[in-house]
């Protein structure tokens, strides 16, 4: 990937400049360039950042109206990877959402311990069920996998209102805010935390697409052959 | 295992696969996966309950009302969402099932707003059992219900093969850039196929919905239910629908009735699993010739 963006940096110098010596000097430019526009990404998502932390900081209601904003762009990054850059449309999402909440709940209840024990469970669990299903239904694209994870969906929310003992049914599982080392998390600590957490995965995936791995699944969208010939599994 | 559940198993069959008759028609004819007929069909059952129960409208003139508020709901579908996607987005596949499945939540939630949180009874065309004996009531509805499915699949199947515009929609549906080349008016055939399932929807819904009523939360399981009927049977053959949708029905009956109501669900999703693994193309497949 560097190298055709070299081989592209280069010819936009020499087409601008003939001279050897203008071109070196465009080309530092160029870094000069990129380095300014790698940091223009950071800087400027961080100053929505701190708009949204000002913007949540008077009352309780914009508090919980930036969570739940938080919520929902945390869902969509996890949609970005395998629908805009590999073109997979699952449906299931609310599965993989549910069983991060739901893990989070039953370690409350059941081992009676902060929440926050649910983080790294919920990750693992919620990855695993998406992984099993993502080889159930590898071979598929398009309708069929939407129907089919719409299904899954489906199946999931009759689990989760089915088995009462375990999920609490439709009234679902009271949570105590979480603590960390016995200090209560806030209101305040929440938004923090979230807004942080959706601008680092945010940073993250962007990253991610333009690196190697997201090179070649944005290509298999697009020409899987192609991919495939080049050895990439 | 009780006669009974036949009876339901016939009931649900020719639901589903009437509502996956309307899927192959729009999928053979605009390459378009049109998840939001069970919506359509709860929302034109629900209008029509709604209208005889709340407004003392005469039952025929909501079963009509109903029917055509669903194919305009499906040619609305196409004109307003389906159409501009498909053009802006040179005929990729997923876009149009993001718009469509966004169709089929927020019509959800309308007709819960507009005709109640609670279930309506359907409508009876027929209130008397046909046969009655010690194990078995067959409802007239049932009869009903039957009747208009096989109608419905026959003049269809005719459609289909005789007329122009059906030669035309298989035309449209195996390659769109090919039939329009040879002048066939893409546009007004995928509208045909658009308000044919439209019709079939709403005709599914007036039938069924006496079954156990109709709630605003119906849609996304009916459309389920329809789209198992197409993965099992397969589009080849414009039968394959009712067969499929058979299967699928007797598979949701007994295991609800031997595992209980969440079992349904489990069900269905196993039973997309082992076809997608075992038969992809269903039982039907068709051979498209390019």
């Amino acid at each position: 990937m560097t190298e055709t963006t070299g081989k592209r940096d280069t010819r936009g110098a020499s087409e601008a400049e003939a001279a050897p010596a203008a071109a070196a000097r465009t080309g530092s430019r160029h870094l000069g360039l990129r380095v300014a526009r790698g940091l223009a990404e950071p800087v400027i998502t961080l100053g929505f950042v701190v708009i949204a932390i000002l913007y949540a900081n008077s009352a309780s209601y914009r508090e919980d109206y930036i969570v739940l904003i938080c919520t929902y762009a945390l869902l969509a990054l996890g949609m970005y990877v395998p629908y805009i850059l590999a073109g997979s449309l699952s449906l299931a999402y609310n599965a993989y959402l549910g069983i991060g909440a739901y893990v989070s709940g039953l370690v409350v209840v059941h081992w009676s311990t902060t929440s926050l024990w649910g983080l790294p469970l919920g990750f693992v669990l919620s990855a695993l069920v998406a992984v099993l299903l993502g080889i159930v239904t590898s071979k598929l694209s398009g309708f069929y996998l939407a129907g089919v994870t719409l299904l899954f969906a489906t199946a999931y929310q009759a689990f989760v209102t089915d088995r009462t003992s375990l999920t609490g049914g439709a009234n679902g599982l009271p949570i105590a805010p979480p603590t960390f080392f016995g200090s209560e998390i806030d209101r305040t600590d929440i938004v923090l935390i979230s807004v942080f957490a959706t601008w680092v995965v945010g940073m993250l995936l962007s990253r991610l697409r333009r690196s190697p791995y997201g090179v070649a699944l944005r290509i298999k969208r697009e020409v899987p052959q192609v991919v495939e010939a080049s050895g990439i599994g | 295992m009780p006669g009974q559940l036949w009876i339901s198993v016939a009931e649900l069959g020719c639901f589903s696969g009437l509502l996956a008759l309307g899927y192959l028609l729009v999928l053979r004819g605009a390459s378009v996966f049109m998840f939001a007929l069970g919506p359509f069909a709860m929302f034109n059952a629900m209008l029509a309950s709604f209208l005889a129960v709340k407004h003392g409208w005469p039952m025929w003139a909501g079963v009509v009302a109903g029917i055509a508020v669903a194919v305009a709901l499906s040619l609305a579908t196409e004109i307003l969402v389906v159409r501009p996607i498909h053009i802006r987005t040179a005929g990729q596949e997923d876009p149009p099932i993001v718009a469509i499945v966004a169709i089929l939540f927020a019509l959800q939630q309308l007709a819960g707003t507009w005709f109640g949180r609670t279930a309506l009874p359907g409508q009876e065309f027929w209130d008397a059992n046909v046969v009655k004996t010690d194990s078995i009531v067959i409802p007239g509805q049932d009869l009903v219900l039957v009747l208009v499915t096989l109608l419905c699949f026959i003049a269809l199947a005719a459609w289909f093969r005789r007329t122009s515009y059906g030669r035309m929609l298989r035309a449209v549906g195996d390659n769109e850039r090919a039939a329009q080349m040879l002048g066939v008016p893409v546009n007004r055939i995928r509208l045909v196929a658009f308000g044919m399932a439209g019709l079939l929807s709403g005709i599914a819904g007036s039938l069924f919905a006496f079954k156990a009523g109709v709630s605003f939360t119906s849609g996304l399981s009916w459309s389920l239910a329809g789209f198992l009927a197409v993965i099992v049977g397969g589009i080849g053959s414009l039968w394959a629908p009712l067969l499929g949708g058979l299967i699928v029905a007797a598979l949701q009956i007994f295991s609800v009735y031997y595992f209980g109501q969440a079992a349904l669900t489990y069900a269905m999703f196993g039973l997309a699993v082992v076809f997608f693994a075992l038969r992809p193309k269903g039982i039907f497949q068709s051979k498209v010739r390019v």
